[in-house]
């Protein structure tokens, strides 16, 4: 449930291109790596056809109250839900690259960015939401659907976020007006994903609860510590990968281009945007202050450098409470397990 | 020694559910056994177990994912050719000699072609080249699919996808076909090709399935499962002619041997051979 | 986004195959994926097309070769128009992107018309390489050109079951709509979310059926190569 959901080709500038595709190879491979560790042989099998059944999840409709139009669930939590981070990693990616080549929807050089918003936001980063939750809340049907349900709320406005930043990255377009527009929009469409995976995990819970993937259960698990760092570790890099060529394209090439081209002036886009000092919080007055000499037009460069380190700091921050959170939900679960644990030998 | 000893089998999901409870019987070399009971008597599971596919015993090899902790719950055993099913070490062989055809052909076609997909259990025994493609050659004839062998599978009627899963199997030379509704909705046509094809085969069969006209035609023994239990082993005229036991396991007399104290001859397909008679 | 669920290559099987049918899929793959590269980094300035129209001859050329190859590949024109006609307006939505981000300026819009035109040239690409290569050639070359075996052969099992699970998904659907008379809000939902538990389900259970069946043959661990047998 995602306008942004398939970027085709033509969209994104090469620093993006380049920098989504080195992560979409890092994490798919990574994920395989860790994947055929718990599931040997059983991976291609298990995972592809698997894929095939997420695939048609997505191609559903649900009628989308007060739009003309209908929404498709994204559904990452969703396979993160039922295999896991990794396969999820693998699962929504062999759909994307289908999808690619197969389908036409989406765009060859725009597959690094989307199985990186869509298979490691959506599926990873989405399930690092999800778990520690799950367990601070307990686990059980409640726990289990309330913690899809918020992981995948969040997560959309997360992806629509990375997409903002891939397509800014190009140079073309200002973070800001794009991504208050896209995160306000997402916030809601992501109600639609929430309450579709929310409807479809408690489902599964009633119907087939042994195939909610659980850590506990899985082989070769390395804590799930390591997994909740890694993708910090992976969210935190590609935040700051987007936005370190973002960045440093300001400075010379998006001008250049934008001078050749007889383009409208920077600051003319920024004045039009819905909140145009949004970008420059109180705290930073210092930062404007140095500016204040510079031309008008260098305005979004140095808004952009705030940008980088607002959203490192951010993630950072976020993932550091995620994993205190859910390392109190480990020690406190860990005197729980003899109920929870039911069901395998 | 019997091709096929099952002892004491036993094997239930971890819900509770009894899919198999102390079933025994022997298959002979070359022997043809139908395999007959309600749905959800336990006669796939019973399939698989021949196949290794389920483990046979508490200390069966270890799944890595907890769906199939659904699948670790049995006792007992199953012996072919003397080898022990329970035992990892024995299933390569066991798969060898026991070629099991699923019931859905699309589970068991997953290759882009037919030809492919045939090849498959040759390479997969580690066979020369030249001599996998003569056995794929030698399989795809012997089902009549050469016109479609390079044909991906979902291009296929269910007939020929049906056809080219035995394919697939008779490839690896099996000592006994476990046989899962071969005739399951198939048009007449097809079923009765499919039937002249498992007619012609020298190898035992195990064939589980609710036609019972067909199991009348290939198998002079009859095996009779429900509630994962054996109500009956025997010849199958008269077994298949025991009213009372039919109707208890939820199945009917079939026409070929409802009249048969007076007369064999009600068969709707008419003037066609009459191998149960054969059977009888 | 229903018209994209059909698939591209309607036309990767046909009887008549032309040279582009035969040729190396390596080859092919590699020369779609080096035409997309250009199409989508070319700059405007780049050999810009005269009379003020801000878009490099690359992309004009690149239209005319793509129509080029699809009538040699045997794709009706038509064909590839109305596939078109489904995939630009949905570009058309996401480039808008360009304004939203930039304000709503003649720049923005010709910003946009370039990236309009760049995507819709890609898809023709990929509608060519589609149209002239089947499944499993496109994904022998992948292999062929390095693409790990293990994703290979997951993206095989999801291609071989990707149109049995849609129609499925389609015979779920059909019956549960001849059962449902006037179900709004709440009620639909959550039986549409059945029909996506139950899809995911049914082909969970499946790949379990698929994996035994491929154990029944004797499978270890390891693809066999089957090409040319």
């Amino acid at each position: 449930m995602l306008l942004a959901m398939h970027i085709p080709d033509g969209f994104l500038g090469p620093a993006a291109t380049i920098a989504t595709w080195g992560l979409a190879v890092g994490g798919v491979g990574y994920s395989l790596w860790r994947l055929r560790a718990a599931l040997g042989a059983r991976l291609a099998p298990l995972i592809g056809v698997t894929s095939a059944g997420i695939f048609a999840g997505q191609m559903v409709n649900f009628p989308l109250v007060g739009l003309a139009t209908s929404g498709h669930l994204m559904g990452g939590v969703l396979a993160a839900v039922v295999l896991g981070p990794w396969g999820a990693v693998v699962a929504l990616s062999t759909v994307l690259i289908v999808q690619c080549f197969m389908f036409g929807d989406g765009g060859v050089t725009a597959l690094g960015a989307n199985i990186t918003n869509m298979a490691l936001v959506g599926g990873l980063l989405g399930y690092t939401i999800y778990a520690p939750l799950r367990r601070l809340l307990g686990g059980g049907t409640r726990g289990t659907v309330l913690a899809a349900v918020v992981a995948s709320w969040l997560i959309i406005p997360v992806a629509a976020l990375a997409f903002v930043l891939e397509f800014a990255a190009g140079g073309t377009v200002g973070i800001f007006p794009l991504a208050t527009w896209m995160v306000f929009y997402h916030v809601l469409i992501g109600l639609g994903e929430a309450i579709v995976t929310g409807l479809v995990v408690s489902w599964l819970m009633s119907t087939r609860p042994d195939l909610i993937y659980d850590p506990r259960h899985a082989v070769g698990r390395v804590g799930q510590w390591g997994q909740a760092v890694a993708a910090a570790l992976v969210a935190a890099v590609a935040i700051a990968v987007f936005l370190a060529p973002w960045a440093s394209e300001h400075e010379d090439g998006l001008e250049r281009v934008a001078d050749s081209l007889g383009f409208a002036n920077r600051a003319e886009a920024s004045a039009w945007a819905p909140f145009p000092d949004y970008a420059l919080p109180s705290n930073n007055a210092e930062t404007i202050e140095a500016d204040k000499s510079a031309p008008a037009n260098s305005f979004v460069p140095h808004a952009g450098m705030v940008t980088s380190l607002m959203g490192l700091v951010g993630t950072l921050a976020t993932f550091g409470f995620a994993v205190i959170v859910a390392r109190t939900a480990e020690r406190r679960g860990s005197t729980l397990r003899p109920d929870a644990a039911a069901g395998v030998p | 020694m019997a091709l096929v000893e099952v002892t004491d089998l036993a094997y239930a999901y971890p819900d509770g559910t009894l899919a198999l409870h102390h079933v025994e019987f022997c298959i002979e070399r070359g022997e043809s056994v139908g395999l007959v009971g309600p749905n959800g008597a336990g006669k796939s599971s019973l399939l698989w177990h021949l196949n290794g596919l389920l483990p046979a015993g508490p200390t069966g090899h270890e799944h890595p994912h907890p769906t199939d902790a659904r699948l670790t719950l049995g006792r007992g055993g199953v012996k072919v050719e003397g080898l022990d099913a329970a035992a990892a070490a024995n299933l390569p062989r066991i798969r060898r000699m026991v070629g099991l055809m699923f019931q859905d052909p699309d589970d068991q076609l997953f290759c882009s072609t037919v030809r492919e997909d045939v090849a498959f259990g040759p390479l997969n025994l580690g066979l020369e080249r030249a001599e996998v493609a003569a056995r794929v050659d030698e399989s795809i004839a012997a089902v009549g699919l050469e016109a479609v062998q390079d044909k991906p599978p979902h291009h296929l009627s269910l007939g020929e996808r049906k056809r080219a899963c035995l394919a697939g199997v008779l490839a690896c030379r099996p000592r006994l076909l476990a046989l899962d509704e071969p005739t399951a909705n198939l048009d007449p046509r097809a079923r009765r090709q499919f039937i002249a094809l498992l007619s012609g085969l020298s190898c035992a069969k195990l064939i589980a399935s609710h036609d019972l006209e067909m199991i009348c035609e290939l198998c002079p023994r009859v095996i009779v499962l429900d509630r994962g239990e054996i109500f009956a082993d025997g010849p199958t005229g008269e077994i298949l002619a025991d009213e009372a036991l039919m109707l208890a396991h939820g199945l009917e007399v079939p026409m070929s041997l409802a009249g048969k104290a007076t007369d064999y001859g009600i068969r709707a397909t008419g003037k066609e051979s009459d191998p149960s008679g054969r059977n009888l | 986004m229903t018209g994209l669920h059909e698939p591209l290559d309607r036309y990767s099987r046909n009887a008549s195959a032309t040279w582009l049918h035969r040729l190396d899929a390596r080859i092919k793959l590699l020369a779609a994926l080096a035409a997309v590269v250009v199409f989508s980094f070319t700059p405007p300035t780049f050999w810009p097309a005269p009379a003020g129209v801000s878009i490099s001859l690359v992309h004009v050329f690149g239209a005319i070769a793509l129509c080029v190859l699809l009538v040699w590949a045997g794709v009706p024109l038509g064909y590839a128009v109305k596939r078109l006609c489904i995939v630009v307006p949905l570009l058309t939505a996401m480039a808008l992107s360009v304004p939203l981000g930039r304000g709503f300026d003649a720049t923005s819009w010709s910003m946009m018309g370039q990236i309009v035109v760049r995507a819709a040239l890609c898809v023709t690409t990929l509608l060519v390489l589609a149209n002239t290569t089947s499944d499993e050639r496109l994904l022998s070359a992948m292999a062929r050109l390095g693409v790990p075996n293990l994703l290979v052969t997951t993206l095989r099992f999801m291609v071989r079951y990707q149109a049995l699970v849609a129609d499925e998904l389609a015979r779920m659907r059909r019956a549960r709509l001849s059962r449902t008379f006037d179900a709004r809000g709440n009620a639909r939902w959550s039986a549409v979310a059945g029909l996506v538990g139950r899809v995911l389900v049914r082909s969970f259970e499946r790949s379990e059926r698929v994996h035994a069946a491929m154990l029944a043959r004797g499978f270890d661990g390891t693809i066999r190569d089957s090409v040319e047998l």
